[in-house]
């Protein structure tokens, strides 16, 4: 299999290999996600942001219920669920298409919904599909009943941020949260910080350690429920941006997690695999998801900054020239637009390798995209569910994952995530950058909106990694693996 | 006051600055002297050092005195006799030309203005608001002032929109002001963006010898220290060049001008930079409101604009210069 290096050197983007092997319904799917966003943007986002990003700043510890309420109703947190488990089954591909019309009116709603689907895809890369299943019903049955179940994802903790990020560096740094062996699961004691949605989610994804000195061997990832005894909420961070979605502390005080909501756990090698490596590959393969997402936004927040400094170009004003008749700003708008495709072609480049090379690239394949499409959801939770909830149904997902790093192509996958996260979230900046230089003081005035996204956008250049650790990632992935004298992270 | 003195004074108050609000620092500030029309004869150094020095502290302070100096400058240089007990109103984001919106009608020596302006900075108790070449005063029934608008930054200092309707207002200079006035206060509008730019550095400096990632202070990556070492020399770069022209400008060497116009676009440009990557190195911590990297950052883009669109003030620049 190609390794990321041959992608570089062989001038054939991802793109047309993929043309070839995606299944046809999966372009009606991508088109059909983009069009559900778009009638989102119109009909609530466009009306309803800039309010909710006033209100939040006059009352920070406001929490946007409506927004989510609405979201549920239309299917939005089930939507890209397993088919198996009561979902609509769609792919992650739309998804990327969904988040990038979303965020051009608004990260922060974007995030409301694509932090969810982290959390999820960070218990599917356990390949725990108990209690994948179990969360899934939680948010089909949310949503048929009006109660929004939404999922965070809670790594981070005030003294462990970046070092959480790479598995090089988790036992070097200083993890707090204990995960103590208990009488029919665990107990969990510590504190996380800034999670997305931390106040909004039913359940939490937690990552845990049994040894707090050699975290990369003792995770632990357990599903906490909100109410849980032991549980709190703690503060929400007040923020530059991204308002209508909460970063919220979580504290766990002896909170006790039954055995049938831990994922992950320190054990026996599976397949051959040590549960380091387990919790390595686990790490690299949910941030190789979540970055081609970080970058599609990126690309959808720059087209929104574009629009708006297009419409102020266009804009007449008495005695003056129109803006955009200007040669200066002509050219400053085209390369707003570059900016935009460039961000497009690298997000959707990550994210085709991830649909093509990824752990669960079988679902992109035509026969199974086609008999899960064709199958009653009756039909596909009976045989699939059961399939994949079986132990075996883990351990072969385990064992052609490993498949993957003997070839090489998760390094390769994780690479481009890097990439694309940290050159689109760039460019997005640059583009708010250059919309607020053609815009004058109309640009830092909140309703003209592009003040608003120059202050979500910075988000992006940090989570998921800061911009500098992913560089140091597609280093560590592609550049020096391998070349003899040269490591990371070792100075 | 000497310049001296000024600056004596400014480290007063930067000394009790955690004590008071917003309104009440300002008062203390106009108390303290400096709203006084006679300080703008100061020499432009004195000036940019309180206005640095200020703008490190919150840049809300820094902006509204640039606003009142900016007004009693433009006063000043036309010679005309207007002695404001309050700060004046002024619309420091605005390319200083700029008229086309307002129509005017020069009747018995004053002048009967219609028209709307955006985003005037409302200092204090403003009586009068100085916009291009017009004193207008803001009572009376033919001027409205808007509630305060949201902006990206300078948030403690309301920016409001005047809406004149057949205003009785007085032309006090002829279209000549606008160039002198632009000269004399860009190197003011380049220190407030020195001084946002260095409390950023320092905020990061602080930060990264403190945090700890993987074992060792953040400042020990090479990559951070990378990238403190390239802040600071811009902000070192920033600084001398700021000094060198000020001290031009005071001297009434040839060409400071011209070197005053590009020092203030290519610091403004500058702290946009400097403020961004001032947050980077904090990582989540900077992006929340807690150690004031995400304040610095939405002031410096804000304060980008002082003097107006920076495309026009090269296309200008180029016009008169190049
Ligand atoms: C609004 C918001 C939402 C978030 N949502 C979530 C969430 O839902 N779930 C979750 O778990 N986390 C979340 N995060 C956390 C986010 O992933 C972290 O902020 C990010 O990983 C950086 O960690 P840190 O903030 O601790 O910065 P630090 O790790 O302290 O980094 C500070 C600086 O040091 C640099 N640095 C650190 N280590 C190294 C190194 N080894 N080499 C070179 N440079 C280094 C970094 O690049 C950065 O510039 C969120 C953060 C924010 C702000």
């Amino acid at each position: 299999m190609a390794s990321f290096d041959s992608i570089l050197s062989d001038t054939l983007p991802l793109g047309i290999r993929a043309a070839a092997r995606l299944p046809k319904g999966l372009l009606k799917e991508i088109r059909h996600a983009a069009a559900l966003a778009k009638a989102f943007n119109e009909e609530v986002v466009r009306p309803q942001a800039l309010a909710v990003d006033h209100r939040i700043m006059d009352e920070p510890d406001f929490l946007p219920h409506q927004l989510v309420r609405e979201a549920n109703e239309r299917g939005f947190y089930s939507l890209w669920l397993p088919k198996a488990f009561g979902g609509g089954g769609y792919s992650a591909l739309s998804m990327l298409a969904f988040s990038q019309e979303l965020a051009t009116e608004c990260l922060g709603i974007g995030n409301l919904i694509g932090s969810h689907y982290v959390g999820v895809a960070l218990v599917s890369a356990t390949f725990n599909f108990t209690v994948l299943r179990r969360l899934c019903a939680d948010i089909v049955a949310g949503e048929k009943n009006g109660t929004p179940c939404l999922v965070s994802t809670a790594i981070t903790e005030p003294d462990a941020g970046t070092d959480m990020e790479d598995v090089d560096l988790i036992d070097r740094g200083h993890v707090q949260c204990r995960a103590e062996k208990a009488a029919g699961g665990y107990r969990l004691t510590g504190s996380k910080i800034f999670i997305s949605n931390g106040h909004l989610s039913s359940w939490h994804i937690v990552t845990g350690y049994t040894d707090l000195a050699r975290p990369s061997e003792s995770s632990v990832i357990l599903a906490v429920k909100t109410g849980s005894p032991g549980f709190s909420l703690g503060r929400i961070e007040r923020k530059l941006g991204q308002n209508a979605c909460p970063a919220s502390v979580l504290n766990f005080d002896q909170c006790f997690v039954p055995a049938s909501c831990v994922c992950l756990e320190p054990g026996p090698a599976v397949a051959g695999a040590s549960h380091r490596d387990l919790c390595a590959m686990l790490v690299d393969d949910v941030l190789a998801m979540s970055r081609p997402g970080v970058a599609i936004m990126a690309a959808g927040a720059a087209r929104g900054a574009y629009r708006e400094a297009l419409r102020h170009c266009l804009r007449p004003q008495p005695g003056v020239t129109l803006l955009a008749n200007h040669e200066w700003a002509q050219s400053l708008l085209a390369e707003m637009q570059k900016n935009i495709k460039l961000s497009e072609y690298c997000a959707w480049e990550a994210g085709l390798h991830m649909a093509l090379d990824g752990p669960f690239r079988m679902l992109n394949g035509r026969f199974v995209f086609w008999l899960l499409k064709l199958l009653p959801v009756s039909v596909a939770k009976l045989f699939f569910g059961a399939l994949m909830a079986h132990p075996s149904g883990r351990l072969n997902m385990v064992k052609d994952r490993l498949k993957l790093k003997h070839e090489g192509r998760d390094r390769s996958y994780s690479a481009l995530g890097s990439l694309a996260k940290f050159s689109a979230s760039d460019l997005a900046i640059e583009n708010c950058r250059i919309a607020l230089r053609l815009m004058g003081q109309s640009g830092f005035r909140s309703e003209n909106r592009v003040e608003k996204i120059l202050r979500d956008v910075k988000l992006l250049q940090i989570y998921e990694g800061t911009n500098q650790l992913n560089r140091l990632n597609l280093f560590k992935q592609v550049i020096g693996h391998g070349v003899s004298g040269v490591s990371v992270f070792n100075e | 006051m000497e310049s001296g003195l000024l600056i004596q004074l400014i480290e007063k108050f930067s000394k009790r600055r955690g004590e008071r609000s917003f309104g009440e620092k300002l008062k203390a500030l106009q108390e303290l002297g400096f709203f006084q029309a006679a300080l703008c004869e100061q020499g432009i150094s004195a000036l940019c050092l309180v206005l640095q020095e200020l703008a490190a502290f919150d840049a809300a302070l820094a902006v509204a005195l640039f606003s009142h100096w900016a007004a009693a400058q433009a006063l000043r240089l036309a010679r005309f006799d207007f002695n404001s007990e309050s700060p004046l109103a002024f619309p420091a984001f605005r390319n200083i030309s700029e008229t086309q919106d307002l129509q005017t009608n020069d009747r018995d020596g004053r002048c009967i203005i219609t028209g709307k302006v955006e985003s005037v900075l409302l200092t204090g108790q403003a009586t009068h608001a100085v916009i291009a070449n017009f004193l207008v005063p803001l009572t009376g029934g033919t001027v409205t002032l808007s509630a305060p608008v949201r902006t990206l930054g300078i948030r403690s200092c309301p920016h409001v929109d005047i809406s004149m309707s057949q205003t009785s207002g007085v032309r006090f200079a002829s279209d000549e002001l606008f160039d002198q006035l632009h000269d004399r206060m860009a190197l003011p509008a380049a220190a407030i963006a020195l001084g946002i730019s260095r409390s950023s550095l320092d905020e990061a400096v602080l930060y990264a010898k403190t945090r700890k990632q993987g074992g060792k202070e953040i400042i020990k990556w090479s990559e951070v220290w990378m990238l403190l070492s390239q802040m600071t020399m811009q902000f070192r770069t920033g600084a001398a060049a700021l000094s060198r022209v000020c001290a031009q400008a005071d001297a009434g060497e040839a060409g400071w001008e011209r070197d005053a116009a590009a020092t203030a676009v290519c610091l403004q440009e500058l702290a946009c930079a400097l403020t961004s990557d001032g947050i980077q190195i904090l990582g989540g911590a900077g992006y929340t409101t807690e150690f004031g990297q995400e304040k610095r950052f939405r002031d410096a883009f804000h304060t980008q604009h002082l003097l107006g669109l920076l495309p026009s003030r090269k296309r200008r620049f180029a016009a008169r210069f190049i």
